[in-house]
């Protein structure tokens, strides 16, 4: 899981490390747009290889949602 | 993914023609400078060349009458047209015949349109190149005519499209040759992503025949779709053909945005230098891409160059091709001046 909150934070210049936990709403930080979610769908590619599209996106609200999809 | 190959046709010339007026996304009161800016940052798109009266069919007309005077091409020998649009002239009749007749060509020749977009170039060059590799004529050439102006269904509201599409059309000759070059084709579809890039309206299923025709694109999926299938389909294909990426000399991809496309390069393995863009001055030109790409950046041909096409998107279809370019291929991009 800190893996997961580590390779996502990555895709967040802005927001420190330190502020992000497996319940932080991604979708409420100030810098979410629709760049962060794709580079979001290109770490999950990328790192864990699985694919992941809009829905799950648009369905996940905190970074453990979407963690979750890795263990699918 | 469905495998073809054609013997002894070659390409000897590629034509392009853009619209006049150019968008400048970081002078855009639509888009506004800082989100301009990021869109350049992420996408590598900045100018957009946008159709206002001409049309797909008008801007190829431009590129294939440029092609044929340029070139002192007989048009008598001229046996097959394809247009390649999704946004042709009219319900019907079919593009391609009107574009039979202005460009003066024998109405014995064989004209019609296939409805394709991002991958519509590779899938065009196997339709006419498998057409023309059967014709009993041994002069004969084929003319594979592919644009659209996906601009004319783009909302100005919409940050999704608006600032992403350019117009463009392309004009290419193929024709008969004995010096054994092959053309290798992969062709794909899947259906079942049909909603990610959508025109609702305009056919004959939508209940509103009123509707405004817009352009709808799931960024989302789109991007998911390009960075694994692509590839996978790229990487396949290659081993199919017992190819390496250093075989090529240049991978020519279908120009949706660079952030996409820079992680196709990077899962096949490409170096940058083997992958060129025209993102900055031309943005998504749908099917026309592959052509612009080509005529925009490899200005100079010297020596035979071995390309690696693939156009990705709308359909969901994908399609890549194996060809080579000799130093003798004409190759031109111009502003449309009908």
């Amino acid at each position: 899981m800190e893996d997961f909150i580590n390779n996502f934070a990555e895709q967040i210049d802005e927001t420190e490390r330190n502020e992000f936990s497996k319940d932080t709403k991604f979708k409420d930080l100030d810098e979410w747009d629709s760049m962060i979610a794709l580079s979001i769908i290109a770490m999950m590619d990328e790192e864990y290889e699985i694919t992941i599209n809009g829905d799950d996106i648009k369905n996940a609200n905190t970074i453990e949602d979407l963690y979750k999809l890795v263990n699918a | 993914m469905s495998l073809s190959q054609v013997a002894n046709i070659s390409i000897d010339a590629i034509y392009t023609s853009v619209p006049k007026v150019k968008m400048d996304n970081l002078n855009d009161d639509y888009i506004g400078r800082q989100q301009g800016e990021k869109i350049l940052d992420n996408t590598g798109i900045r100018y957009r060349h946008i159709a206002i009266h001409e049309t797909a069919a008008d801007l190829c007309y431009d590129a294939a009458q440029k092609l044929i005077s340029e070139n002192k091409i007989d048009k008598d020998n001229i046996e097959f047209l394809v247009f390649v649009s999704q946004t042709p002239d009219y319900v019907l009749p079919a593009s391609a015949t009107i574009l039979q007749d202005r460009l003066g060509l024998k109405s014995t020749v064989a004209a019609f349109d296939v409805n394709l977009g991002c991958s519509g170039y590779v899938y065009g060059l196997s339709i006419i190149s498998s057409l023309l590799s059967n014709s009993f004529n041994k002069d004969a050439q084929a003319l594979l005519l592919v644009g659209d102006t996906i601009s004319k269904l783009c909302k100005p509201s919409d940050s999704a499209t608006y600032p992403l599409f350019g117009d463009a059309g392309s004009a290419t000759l193929l024709v008969k040759s004995n010096e054994g070059q092959k053309m290798t084709f992969d062709l794909n579809s899947d259906g079942s992503g049909c909603e990610a890039i959508k025109v609702q309206e305009g056919g004959f299923k939508s209940k509103d025949k009123h509707g405004e025709k817009t352009l709808y694109l799931n960024g989302m999926d789109v991007f998911s779709f390009g960075i694994t299938t692509v590839p996978k389909a790229i990487k396949s294909f290659m081993l199919s053909q017992e190819a390496v990426v250093e075989d090529f000399d240049y991978f020519i991809l279908h120009q949706a945005n660079k952030f996409m496309n820079e992680k196709i390069r990077k899962k096949i393995k490409a170096t940058e230098e083997q992958v060129p863009y025209c993102l900055f001055d031309y943005a998504n030109t749908s099917c026309s891409t592959i052509p612009l790409t080509i005529t925009s950046q490899l200005i100079s041909i010297s020596t035979k160059v071995k390309l690696f096409l693939c156009g990705f998107g709308v359909g969901l279809s994908w399609a890549s091709a194996i060809v080579e370019l000799t130093a003798d291929c004409k190759i031109n991009n111009s502003i449309y001046n009908g």
